[in-house]
């Protein structure tokens, strides 16, 4: 089997100290801690297999979100690079971009492009949005009005047709209610079978154990342990 | 919905900011996001006047309230228009253009910062933002010409056909100047945000020090007679946007070619030479600005 992603020696830094405007920039430039960096990532290398599912595993303020907003592009490594396809959707924050005083069914239109998918593509699959998301009775309503589980759901159904060759998802476990989750868990299980990748990103064992072929456990910003699942969810426990 | 997954497309490499493959590929990128453009700029549009009753005809409230200052009140109170002939015209010509200029950098300006949520979360070429404030300004810029129109109507006299041609130059340098400008100053204002306010005040400034609601040679005679003289009128014509005012007068004040107008005749070749060596400037200028755009957006998105 190929390789969809390939993460080569990528780091990450972050500036410790912050500075707003341009008199704190002059004044503060020679204070002691202004160039003091933080590695939030350091030399991670691995691969994801051609239509696999990998496990991102970490505790809270590991790297994982940073690792996986540079594979969205979102972020730019600081050092190493990430091929990836083109056709990647981010699950990061669903809803990012909606206009407030927009109809839902107006934002699914501009949402989908700023996801990089063509209007006239979007328009074959608009029915199976609107139908996904469960909130036909409301499509033409501004979504100002829409609750914050609305908003989920429209945002989770516009991600998740966008048709990409890799899916990058962050906690979905967390989207709306009991059965609107079972149905995109069942609905990542389907982009599984359809020959998809994915990388997903948890704290939660079980969902490593139900849905991964792979996994990487990432702690303090560098790769611990990669490999199957079990080996992965092992490394996890013996963490201290 | 699209069912099995057909083959595997094109890749892409992420690599360190500053680290960018070309001003070519950059421009494909932006290219490729031109969908994106188009919603962006139909969003900015539709939310603007959202609920209100003139919608976008609320755009040629302001020009038309500039119309009556300055045809009435600087116009006749001041008594501007007995050494400018159809007052209200010249200083329209270059008000809607210093309209389209100014509103695209100021909204250029805070483009990144105001989608800033935008930004954080989602991956697309980030020129697209300062270019979609360009857009943006451009629909209204091309909405408020029917004041202008209106303003024609109103004096029953019409510009030159052939002097239209100084068209051409002054939209070639508005757009790489506007466009760049707004680059460069997006990006730092994420850095320093007192960047927007530079940026407000340079503009009124620009405004002021731009032969917009006087003629050029007015500014032209004054700096003649300080100490330094020829310096100070060079670098008066250094403004890009003073430029492009004098030329858009040159094509749509319809005085111009007439006796009426003969007090503003400086259009002699040296100014085309100048005209167009600007536009060449211009030009080099928003590559620059690109590359430093490029180098910066990468990392900003941490400032945001």
């Amino acid at each position: 089997m190929s390789t969809v992603v390939s993460i080569e020696n990528v780091s990450r830094e972050f500036r410790k100290y912050y500075q707003r405007t341009f008199k704190e920039f002059l004044t503060d430039r020679h204070a002691k801690n202004f160039n003091k960096v933080f590695m939030a990532l350091e030399n991670i290398t691995f691969q994801v297999k051609d239509g696999s599912t990998l496990g991102l595993l970490g505790r809270n303020g590991s790297g994982k979100s940073t690792l996986l907003k540079i594979i969205s592009g979102v972020l730019t490594p600081s050092s190493g690079q990430v091929i990836r396809p083109v056709s990647t959707a981010a699950l990061l924050e669903l809803g990012a971009g909606f206009q407030p005083e927009m109809t839902g069914l107006e934002n699914i239109l501009l949402n989908s492009s700023i996801l990089g998918r063509s209007r006239k593509d979007t328009e074959l699959v608009i029915d199976d949005i609107i139908d996904f998301s469960g909130i036909s009775e409301f499509i033409d309503t501004p979504v100002k009005f829409y609750s914050s589980g609305m908003y989920a759901r429209l945002g989770f159904a516009i991600a998740i047709h966008t048709d990409p060759e890799l899916l990058l998802v962050d906690e979905i476990l967390a989207v709306g209610d009991g059965p609107f989750q079972k149905k995109c868990l069942d609905r990542i299980k389907e982009m599984q079978n359809e020959g998809r990748s994915i990388i997903l990103v948890t704290h939660d064992i079980g969902t490593i154990q139900n849905f991964c072929d792979a996994a990487v456990v990432l702690d303090k910003g560098k790769v611990i342990a990669q490999g199957d699942t079990k080996e992965a969810i092992d490394a996890y426990h013996a963490l201290p | 919905m699209s069912g099995q997954l057909k083959k595997r497309g094109p890749t892409v490499t992420l690599v360190p900011a500053g680290r960018s493959s070309g001003v070519f590929k950059d421009f494909k990128d932006l290219l490729s996001a031109k969908e994106l453009l188009t919603a962006l700029v139909s969003r900015e549009l539709a939310g603007k006047y959202k609920g209100s009753f003139l919608g976008l005809g609320w755009t040629l409230i302001r020009p038309l309230v500039m119309l009556f200052i300055y045809s009435v009140v600087i116009g006749e109170f001041l008594g501007a228009s007995r050494s400018i002939a159809q007052f209200a015209i010249f200083v329209l010509v270059g008000l809607l253009f210093w309209n389209l200029i100014s509103d695209s950098i100021n909204v250029g300006a805070v483009s990144l910062t105001t989608n800033s949520t935008l930004l954080k979360k989602v991956w697309f070429p980030r020129e697209v933002l300062p270019l979609t404030s360009f857009a943006v300004a451009t629909v209204h810029f091309l909405v408020q010409i029917i004041v202008l129109v209106f303003a024609y109507l109103l004096f029953s006299s019409w510009p030159n056909v052939q002097n239209l041609l100084y068209l051409l130059p002054a939209v070639l340098i508005v757009f790489p100047v506007a466009f760049g400008m707004s680059l460069i100053f997006s990006v730092l204002n994420v850095r320093f945000r007192d960047t927007q306010y530079i940026v407000e005040v340079g503009l009124v400034l620009g405004f002021w020090l731009s032969p917009i609601v006087y003629p050029w040679n007015f500014a032209h005679q004054f700096l003649a007679s300080l100490p330094f003289g020829w310096f100070w009128q060079q670098l008066y014509l250094l403004n890009p946007f003073g430029l492009v005012v004098m030329a858009v007068q040159q094509a749509l004040w319809p005085p111009i070619a007439t006796a009426a107008g003969s007090a503003y005749q400086f259009f002699d070749s040296p100014f085309a030479t100048r005209l167009w060596l600007s536009v060449l400037a211009s030009w080099v200028f928003l590559y620059v600005a690109q590359r430093i755009f490029v180098r910066m957006a990468g990392t900003v998105v941490v400032d945001l």
